[in-house]
């Protein structure tokens, strides 16, 4: 059993969490026009790396919040904890971040904001 | 069918027995003589508010509550009978005296005014009970992964995990007693799993506390 260091409530066992699957895939914006191929990447598609992976916990027995958690799906061994809205801060964690097919897709780059005019155009196209 | 229905009754039906049967009794002795090792009391006339709101906004109740509400996980804030207990970084759970809910209800509206907050009784979803006991640690520790002992778990503390399968929330009070908080619908489970546990010990339950 894992033991996971809850950033609100310390170390706790494995059974009061709950594993929420892949860290840091952010939606796409109803805004910005997307092929459905692409958006599938975003819905459906979840990596399952053997190695350094980065998931999303909650501590659904204790203060029930969600964090992220840097994770060898080899060893089992945790490398790093982090809030949610933030991005890993270890060695490992980051080049986990930078490697992910995800970084590259176009489903990330339409969940940025573009610049006002075109949005603009977007919207009254409808 | 061949056999009338008189026949067909519960007290013909060989080795019959109520599912109530092996259900345990309301007071075990310890088998040691003694003291029982584990009390149970049900507490009954307090009102649960679930608070959620930011530490600013907990800052503004501190006149009302009548001391400061926690901003440290897992802390209690005690004042005579009245607990708050941090159940998360923008949820607190208030315990006050029933008869007292109404005016504190509408004393916190007119403190709080259009602030961003939420005030949700929630007394009839919970159930409390005060534990007691030479052994209460001992029966705990038998469903409960947490370290409960008075050097790391003392008055002020509370933390919320699981009993068994039933998810619970425990906070040390005075005279090393331990407020239990569970669901309404666990609180039949809890009782029972907790009698069940301190068969060894001895146990009593008591109705109020």
């Amino acid at each position: 059993m894992l033991e996971i260091n809850c950033p609100y409530c310390g170390l706790r066992d494995e059974e009061e969490f709950a594993c929420g699957g892949e860290a840091h895939i952010a939606r796409p914006l109803v805004d910005n026009p997307i092929s459905d191929k692409d958006f599938a990447d975003y819905l459906f598609y979840r990596d399952n790396p053997k190695g350094v992976f980065l998931e999303r916990w909650r501590h659904s027995a204790g203060c029930r919040r969600w964090f992220n958690v840097v994770r060898d799906t080899v060893s089992h061994h945790i490398l790093e904890v982090y809030p949610i809205d933030t991005k890993p801060s270890t060695k490992a964690g980051r080049a986990a971040y930078q490697a992910s097919w995800r970084r590259q897709s176009p489903a990330e780059a339409a969940a940025r904001k573009v610049p006002q005019k075109t949005r603009k155009t977007s919207i009254s196209k409808r | 069918m061949a056999s009338s229905n008189s026949e067909n009754t519960r007290d013909s039906v060989p080795n019959a027995q109520s599912p109530q049967a092996s259900a345990l009794p309301e007071i075990l002795p310890n088998p040691e003589g003694g003291a029982a090792g584990l009390s149970i009391a049900k507490v009954t006339g307090k009102t649960l508010i679930n608070l959620r709101c930011d530490d600013k906004i907990k800052a503004k109740l501190e006149t009302l509550f009548g001391a400061a509400l926690p901003t440290q996980p897992n802390k209690v804030a005690i004042i005579g009978t009245r607990r708050a207990l941090w159940l998360g970084p923008d949820e607190t759970l208030l315990m006050i005296e029933e008869e007292q809910e109404a005016e504190f209800m509408l004393n916190l509206r007119a403190v709080l005014g259009n602030a961003h907050y939420a005030a949700t009784p929630v007394s009839d979803a919970i159930k409390i009970f005060r534990l007691g006991g030479a052994r209460q640690l001992d029966v705990l520790a038998k469903g409960c992964a947490l370290d409960l002992h008075p050097a790391s778990f003392k008055e002020g503390d509370c933390a919320q995990s699981m009993l068994s399968h039933a998810a619970i929330t425990l906070a040390a009070d005075s005279q090393d007693s331990l407020l239990l908080f569970c669901r309404t619908s666990y609180s039949d489970y809890v009782t029972s799993w907790l009698k069940d546990a301190a068969v060894e010990y001895g146990y009593i339950l008591l109705d109020n506390a």
